[in-house]
């Protein structure tokens, strides 16, 4: 029956398994070349612990320096310097229990013949390299699967903001109060619920079908932007005023779609719906030094984490931060007492 | 009987499509419309109407914050485009909201609600309003904000109010929210058959008293429905026993 084991566990077995297979084997060649005595089954025996203990330190230390993170190339090396240093200390430890076991027969000048020593640790690193190749291939395994995860995360918080957005596109209480508007046009104006009614249907589309571009031309978006005002026109009737100017030179400019249309929803839904005698609503934008600077200014007043304009606000946000990383731009602040500026700076995209 | 009504609605489409709606209802008479919570306020007490159709979202204002400031209020129909807030505070008990766009059909069921209830209590609105000290009735209905959570209650349900810093805390059934009214303004309005001041902090309803009790030097205690106690202080005992000798 198998039982779950911990990370920890799992490597005092391997271990465990890995040390005491060496001393078979060891134990079975000099069997085999009939060289079997007490004294090496002996020395064979404390090799063992003595090799757990120096590659459990050698364990420590990568962990301790966080060794397995860095570059390949750098622990390749790092692998070969630690098979040579664990293979010589490993020998010189078993030196040291020769010694302490037959103080009296015991020769220090095999220290002195370099080929005795090479030999040695040579023998040795066979199965410090052994261990060594384990322990970084397990470890670069497992670097592998963690960079894998988290660019399955990353991309799936990519999918979770544009899902965000898209809800904040089809803002259900914008919905319903259009719709709401148009059935009350329809026997007051029926040639406007008309008109009313291909504004929603074009401001649908487009909220259906943005997340399948990553940019949009600033033109595209103003477009909807002006089908959204033009259904909120209809709505706050002579409370909402606006104007939209845009430079020649931006009319291409590439921008993440819904960018424009949500940031004018914001402006009217925590500005000027919340005025009793309405408000204006400017858009402008240009470029500049190759970067669109997009300003959105609203009646109203800021008031940062009131409400919930927060999530809007840092959805944008991470947008900008995700296509453009730290090149683009999004303030929002009062410009005095009555109006609240948005000002996103918008960089050439580069797919 | 006619049903007096007021439009509350910032949207003039939005009011113009519940004139439209209502007139298939004839014994609702329209008094008037107001676009913002500040006007529907004055014309609440201008017109003393029996019943508004109230949209929640309004600049300014919400539709609640308008109801939390009236004495009493009059019985309402909340209509709201899509508000996941607001239809959470109606857990508690309310009137019956209505979304936008409204159904006929669903109207017309909200107002059978509207008469059945008229038709019970009545007449359910006093009037009182703020800066109007008419009193309140034992009918009347009282709106309650405590954050957000709302509550309609009826004055006669309330066992008691209780002063906690600057509000009252409002006792019934098993409900006890924070009012944003202070003890003495509530004091004034409140029908003195029905209700007694006890001490300083604490008004009880009559209705619901099942004991009394002498305390020390001679102050009272009552003991009211549901076991809560009140003390009446020496000052106010000899008031409390004239009146139960009536």
């Amino acid at each position: 029956m198998f039982v779950a084991l911990s990370k920890t566990q799992a490597y005092w077995l391997c271990q465990v398994f890995g040390w005491g297979a060496f001393v078979v084997y060891e134990l079975v060649n000099y069997v085999g070349l009939g060289m079997f005595n007490l004294e090496n089954a002996l020395l064979i025996s404390l090799a063992a612990p003595l090799g757990i203990g120096f590659t459990h330190a050698y364990r420590a230390v990568v962990m301790r320096w966080r060794l397995l993170e860095i570059p390949f190339l750098k622990m390749s090396l790092l692998a070969l310097v630690a098979v040579f240093t664990l293979s010589l200390l490993l020998f010189l430890a078993l030196l040291l229990v020769e010694w302490a076991l037959q103080p009296g027969q015991f020769n220090w000048l095999v220290l002195t013949t370099p080929k005795y020593v090479f030999m040695s640790v040579l023998n040795w690193s066979r199965y410090v390299f052994v261990w060594v190749l384990i322990y970084h291939l397990y470890g670069l395994m497992e670097r592998v699967n963690r960079s894998r995860l988290e660019q399955l995360s990353y991309e799936n918080q990519l999918k979770n903001v544009e899902l965000q957005n898209l809800k904040a596109q089809l803002n259900p209480h914008f919905l319903f109060n259009a719709l709401n508007s148009v059935k009350a046009l329809t026997h007051s104006d029926p040639r406007r619920a008309g008109d009313a009614v291909t504004l929603l249907s074009d401001l649908l589309r487009y909220s259906l079908n943005y997340e399948k571009q990553t940019v949009v031309p600033l033109s595209d978006e103003v477009a909807i932007v002006r089908d959204y005002l033009g259904l909120e026109k209809i709505r706050f009737n002579h409370r909402l005023e606006y104007t939209i100017e845009v430079e020649a030179s931006a009319n291409q400019w590439p921008i993440p779609p819904v960018l424009l249309v949500t940031l004018a929803e914001n402006a009217i839904k925590h500005g000027i719906a919340q005025m009793i005698n309405g408000g204006v609503l400017r858009i402008y934008a240009a470029v500049k030094n190759d970067s669109l600077t997009l300003v959105v200014s609203n009646t109203g007043q800021y008031h940062p984490n009131v409400d919930r304009q927060g999530i809007g606000l840092a959805n944008i946000r991470r947008r900008l931060e995700m296509l453009y990383g730290a090149k683009a731009s999004f303030v929002i602040c009062n410009e005095n007492n009555e109006t609240v500026v948005a000002t996103a700076q918008i960089p050439a995209f580069s797919a | 009987m006619n049903i007096r009504t007021l439009l509350i609605d910032d949207e003039d489409l939005s009011r113009q499509e519940m004139r439209h709606l209502l007139s298939d209802f004839p014994d609702i008479q329209i008094v008037d419309e107001a676009a913002n919570a500040n006007e529907a306020l004055n014309k609440i007490r201008q017109h003393r109407p029996d019943l508004i159709f109230l949209d929640i979202n309004m600049p300014g204002k919400s539709g609640f914050d308008l109801l939390a400031e009236l004495d009493e209020s009059p019985r309402v129909v909340f209509v709201t485009a899509y508000d996941e807030f607001a239809v959470r505070a109606f857990e508690a008990n309310a009137l019956d909201y209505l979304l936008k766009p409204v159904r006929p059909e669903r109207l017309g069921k909200a107002l059978e609600t509207v008469r059945e209830a008229i038709a019970t209590h009545n007449p359910a609105f006093s009037g009182a309003t703020p800066g109007r000290t008419a009193q309140l009735l034992p009918d009347s209905q009282v709106f309650i904000k405590d954050g957000e959570k709302c509550y309609f209650v009826r004055l006669a349900d309330i066992f008691l109010f209780e002063s906690e810093d600057n509000y009252v805390r409002v006792h019934f059934g098993a409900e006890k929210p924070l009012h944003r009214k202070s003890l003495n303004m509530l004091e004034e309005k409140l029908p003195p058959e029905l209700f007694f001041r006890a001490n300083r902090q604490q008004i009880f309803n009559l209705s619901f008293v099942t004991g009394i009790e002498p305390f020390f030097n001679g102050s009272l205690r009552v003991t009211l429905r549901g076991g809560i106690r009140v003390e009446i202080s020496v000052r106010r005992a000899g008031e409390f026993k004239e009146r139960l000798s009536l």
